[in-house]
This record gives C-alpha cells, sequence and structure tokens, in this order.
C-alpha cells in the first residue's frame, strides 16, 4: 500500500484501447426516400405491432420509402449472420438498441 | 521492469485517490486499494501487460493484462489471483456467454464464478461453509475484480448501460469453488472434459441462490423432489427461455444420494423430469402472456395443449450440478438468465 499523507501515482482503471475500425456509421442527412429497418430482440408484444405503427409513422412523417423488419431468434443470444445480413444489403439505417 | 501504458493520475495522498475512484464511478460503491505502478507491477508478474484478451461490450474496452491488474489490485487481489481472473475474462469474452446481453439487461443476472481443480486449493478458494457469502478474500476479492473489469472496461455502470431492474447482491462478488474433496461424484470440470489435475473457472449468468432446507429426508427421491419444487417456481427466466440451469448440493445431500447409488446424471434425470410446469401455469408469467407459443420450449412441447408439461431447461444435461458448501442440510438453486455456462481453462505462467 502506498504511505498515507505522502503523494502518489496512480493508474487509471478505464479502457485505453478500443476495436479497430469501431467507428459509428455515417448519419443520414435525411430520412426521406431512404429505407429504415428495425432489429426487433423478440421481447415485445404483440409481435410486430410497435414496430407497424413506428414504421407507418416514419412513412407518413419522414417520406421514408421502405421499412424492413427482422427479428433476433432469441434475446438473450446475439443476431445471427442470416438475420443481419438483408438488413445490411437493403437498409440505408438500421435502428436496433439495447435493453427494452 | 515492466513498462506499463496507462495514464498516471497523480493525487495528494491515497484517501484522494480513493475519493478520485468514488468521484469518477471506477468503483462498485466501495473504498479500493490505490492501483499505484508498483502494485500493478507485481501483479502483472511474467505476464505481458500489454497481451490483449479481447474487448469488453457494451463499451469494448480493450481488455489488456494491465488494465485486468489495475482492477485486480483495486479490488484487493493478491498477484496469485491473476490467472483465474485473465480465465474469468476469456470465459465471459466467448460468442456462447453473450456478454453484450449479459452486461445490459434488465433481467438481474451476473455472472457467478466457479472455480475447480487444484488451484483452488492452493489460493484457498472456499468452497464449503459460507461460500456463497462474505469473508473469504479469494472469494471476494476475485470476484470483485471481475465486477469492476466489467464496469470499468465494458461500461457496465448500473442504471446507465447496465438497466438491471434490481441487480443482486452477486454484483459486488459471486465466486467460489466446488467442494470436490467432499463430492461423491466426478468434479464437474472433469465432467466437462478437462483433466483432474487441470484447474478450470466456470461462468455462469444467473440469479442470487435459493436455498432450500431440507433436514428430514435421507432418501433421494424426496430430497430431490424439494429441489425439483423450488426449480418449478414461475417467473425466473429457464421455464421461457431455457438456457443452463444451476443446483448445488451441499455435501450433506449429495452423500445421501450417493449412497442410494444414484450418479450425478441421475440427479440430473430426476429434476429434469420432476422440475416441470404446465402450459397453464406458465403462460401467465414470462415474456410473451396470451402468446405463450413463442416461448423456447423443445418442439415436442404441444403448445396446443395446456396440459402439456413443459421442462425446465432442454435437456438434463442442462441443469449444472455441482456439491458445495459446508455442514447442514441445505442445498441451492440458482435460476440462469437463459444462455449457457462457459468453462475455460485456467493456465499459470
Amino acid at each position: 500500500m502506498p504511505q498515507a499523507n505522502v503523494p502518489c501515482i496512480v493508474l487509471s482503471p478505464q479502457p485505453e484501447i478500443f476495436p479497430r475500425g469501431g467507428t459509428l456509421a455515417p448519419r443520414l442527412d435525411t430520412l426521406r426516400g431512404k429505407t429504415i429497418a428495425f432489429l426487433d430482440n423478440n421481447k415485445l408484444q404483440p409481435r410486430n405491432r410497435y414496430f407497424d405503427l413506428l414504421g407507418q409513422l416514419l412513412k407518413d412523417r419522414e417520406g421514408v420509402k421502405d421499412v424492413l423488419y427482422a427479428q433476433k431468434p432469441f434475446f438473450t443470444r446475439p443476431a445471427r449472420e442470416d438475420v443481419l445480413k438483408p438488413l445490411m444489403a437493403r437498409a440505408d439505417a438500421v435502428v436496433t438498441g439495447v435493453g427494452e | 521492469m515492466i513498462t506499463l501504458t496507462s495514464q498516471e493520475i497523480p493525487v495528494d495522498d491515497p484517501m484522494a485517490a480513493i475519493e478520485l475512484f468514488m468521484d469518477n464511478g471506477w468503483t462498485d460503491g466501495l473504498p479500493i486499494v490505490p492501483p499505484t505502478p508498483e502494485l500493478v507491477r507485481r501483479m502483472v508478474g511474467d505476464y505481458d501487460p500489454q497481451e490483449l484478451l479481447g474487448y469488453i461490450p457494451p463499451k469494448y474496452g480493450g481488455a489488456t493484462i494491465e488494465k485486468l491488474a489495475i482492477n485486480a489490485v483495486m479490488a484487493g487481489c493478491k498477484p496469485a489471483y491473476l490467472p483465474v481472473i485473465i480465465a474469468g475474462v476469456k470465459a465471459m469474452l466467448t460468442e456462447t456467454f453473450n456478454l453484450q446481453g449479459v452486461q445490459s439487461t434488465t433481467h438481474m443476472s451476473t455472472p457467478t464464478f466457479v472455480v475447480n481443480g487444484p488451484i483452488a486449493r492452493t489460493l484457498n478458494v472456499n468452497s464449503k461453509a459460507g461460500c456463497l457469502g462474505s469473508g473469504f478474500r479469494p472469494n471476494a476479492t476475485m470476484g470483485r475484480a471481475l465486477r469492476l473489469i466489467m464496469m470499468n472496461l465494458g461500461g457496465g455502470i448500473p442504471g446507465e448501460t447496465d438497466k438491471a431492474t434490481f441487480g443482486h447482491p452477486g454484483k459486488y462478488a459471486y465466486l467460489w469453488a466446488e467442494n470436490e474433496e467432499e463430492s461423491p461424484w466426478e468434479p464437474f470440470h472433469v465432467e466437462r472434459g478437462f483433466r483432474l489435475e487441470e484447474s478450470t473457472i466456470t461462468a455462469f449468468p444467473c440469479e442470487s441462490p435459493h436455498n432450500i432446507n431440507n433436514h428430514a429426508e435421507r432418501d433421494p427421491f424426496q430430497i430431490l423432489y424439494g429441489i425439483a419444487g423450488a426449480m418449478k417456481g414461475t417467473g425466473h427466466n429457464n421455464f421461457y427461455v431455457m438456457g443452463d440451469t444451476m443446483v448445488v448440493l451441499c455435501p450433506e445431500h449429495a452423500a445421501s444420494i450417493a449412497e442410494q447409488n444414484w450418479r450425478k446424471r441421475d440427479v440430473k434425470y430426476y429434476l429434469w423430469e420432476t422440475a416441470r410446469q404446465p402450459l397453464r401455469e406458465l403462460k401467465y408469467n414470462g415474456m410473451y402472456g396470451a402468446e405463450y407459443e413463442k416461448n423456447y420450449w423443445p418442439r415436442w412441447v404441444d403448445r396446443s395443449n395446456e396440459e402439456t408439461l413443459a421442462p425446465i431447461v432442454r435437456t438434463p444435461d442442462d441443469i449444472l450440478v455441482f456439491v458445495a458448501g459446508g455442514k447442514g442440510r441445505h442445498s441451492v438453486f440458482i435460476p440462469g438468465w437463459g444462455t449457457r455456462a462457459v468453462t475455460q481453462k485456467i493456465d499459470v505462467v
């Protein structure tokens, strides 16, 4: 232990290295004419209703062209590539999140 | 001389360091041991401090040996504990473990860490009386170090990225060892394919322990019937999400069961057959309510018949059976979050 009442140096426990390429995707300038996808963590009930309403709102208010919807197979497990790939191929932006 | 690269922070004295870490949210709410370069070097020992194990979600901070050592010093660990902490972090970084989900769920789950093999005895990890409670430095400080790593490198800050509605006291420290000496069966790590002389740590996201008091029975059927009764409680995740679940038998219960020539496998099968609930009971709980057919039961569970009995997990092997604890006839059920336990070999450099 460092001595009491004596100045000392301590080291930061915070991370100083982060994954390469772990930057945020470019933000969209506008939603108009874009395809927006939702990735549902498969916890909501009844299925799809919230996202149906939200998707319709985006179309009506923001001029979104198309809305895609996908579900994780389990909310306790990461989304598999076969779920993510179609979204990556077609969507301009994907809305996902942590928790519910 | 070991070269460390972490940011150096000058402080007026050790108490100022403790207050600084509190103010910055770098602790679990308890005072830390100030991680001076000298103490961190001693913790790093013969490891390469810049070795990178991976990135801890959801903040994805790099888990270098140096950063693990800093958090281990803060938690009050001895240098000899570092290999266990490294293996614990490796276990959590596997895809199977899904640390991103564990760190951010609204569920209370947190990993419990079970140490098996000779290192548990070498380090005096408590596997006997009070092993799930307080009072034992290896259990308390290694468990705490793993939690501090999840907070500081992974950003698992309660109420922020850690969305747990409640959390539970195991989020301070939740590390113990199997009581291999008093178990009538093979240790858990041997059951998982490791050699007896190897040491492992098993990380399992779960709730707090639920005690099952049974001083009355010596018969395996009766002892295990009571444990299955506790497992049948609705509301925990296993009935809806499956994954693994955990039962820790006290040595006295285990001895009574083994005296009747029951193997660990028999225990698992009995519990799997008995810890069941009809769908009519389960449909009012979990995530889906009236849409209960969505639950992740095996295909053979007939969702069209409310009297069908759903198992607590998909197979008997998904019930993880350990022996631990001291004298007394109390065993423990620990419901899982709905994912798998991961067992990692502990390597000592």
